[in-house]
């Protein structure tokens, strides 16, 4: 007998799998971009199933939020026709990496299908604060706060790479006519 | 939780892993790579959080925290990248991004 918990575990894993595929398989990147955001809520909802809330809102705020947006934002600026987008050629090795990767997806179910391991999950010995925002923290800054400031230095570092990446200089006849005319009439107001 | 075991919840985790890496192997342009990548890193992350569950503490938590900021940091970098080869060549296929072959 399976209880509802276990129902909505074996429905959320079918979806996201079916949600995945799509994201993998699909043509347009635009269509691979919106299956994401309903892959990475359906993920979330696993999970809160796990016991993960912390972990949930953040999959919701930080994937879904803001990196799907980010890849929507470029793929609308970009606006690529599907010859620039390379449409309707597959590679030539598409068959057979499709058949490598369900081999190895497959194998690798069959290394973990070990009795040990197909034990049902122990009980929580805290199910009140697993997962919560409190014990996350307190966990994080009292044993890995080394790598929490990485992260924070490793963001920092990204920030400054992307704006030295994506800078461009303005066009150079506009701006140096508007430069000639602010430092004209600042040197006018000087003067009076 | 009846039935659930570590071992379903690394199915589901190599499926998705499985299918981001295939999907990374065969698109042609850059967006859905970067994309198919993002899968990839969710695969892992379902893991991640699935042995939390199974040791009951959270060591798992705090690296799923660190891989997403990780992942937001290779988006924003990888996307500039993409810019940058559209500014180039006009169109964003991998295929004719052959610059550094020398």
């Amino acid at each position: 007998m399976m209880a509802p918990a276990d129902i909505l575990f074996f429905a959320l894993a079918a979806l996201i799998l079916l949600t995945g595929a799509l994201v993998a398989f699909r043509p347009r990147p635009i269509e691979s971009a919106l299956w994401l955001i309903l892959n990475f809520f359906l993920t979330s909802a696993l999970y809160v199933l796990l016991g993960a809330h912390f972990v949930a809102v953040i999959q919701v705020l930080v994937y879904a939020g803001a990196i799907v947006v980010l890849f929507t934002f470029v793929i609308l600026l970009l606006n690529l026709n599907p010859q620039e987008l390379g449409a309707g050629q597959a590679v030539p090795w598409t068959s057979f990496v499709l058949l490598i990767g369900t081999i190895t997806a497959i194998l690798l179910c069959f290394h973990v299908a070990t009795p040990e391991l197909l034990r049902p999950l122990p009980k929580l010995s805290h199910p009140d604060t697993f997962g919560t925002v409190e014990s996350f923290s307190v966990y994080l800054l009292k044993n890995y706060v080394w790598s929490f400031e990485l992260a924070g230095v490793l963001l920092l570092l990204a920030v400054i790479g992307v704006g030295l990446l994506a800078y461009r200089k303005p066009k150079s006849v506009h701006g140096s006519s508007q430069q000639k005319d602010s430092s004209k009439t600042q040197g006018q107001k000087g003067a009076a | 939780m009846v039935h659930v075991s570590i071992a379903h919840i690394l199915f589901l985790s190599f499926g998705l892993f499985c299918m981001g890496g295939c999907g990374f192997l065969i698109r042609k342009n850059a967006l859905s790579l970067l994309i198919c990548l993002e899968l990839m890193l969710n695969g892992v992350n379902v893991a991640l959080v699935g042995f939390s569950r199974f040791y009951g503490n959270e060591s798992g938590h705090i690296l799923y925290f660190l891989v997403i900021t990780v992942a937001a940091c290779e988006t924003a970098v990888g996307l500039a990248v993409v810019l940058n080869l559209f500014r180039l060549k006009k169109n964003i296929r991998m295929d004719e991004a052959t610059n550094l072959k020398g």
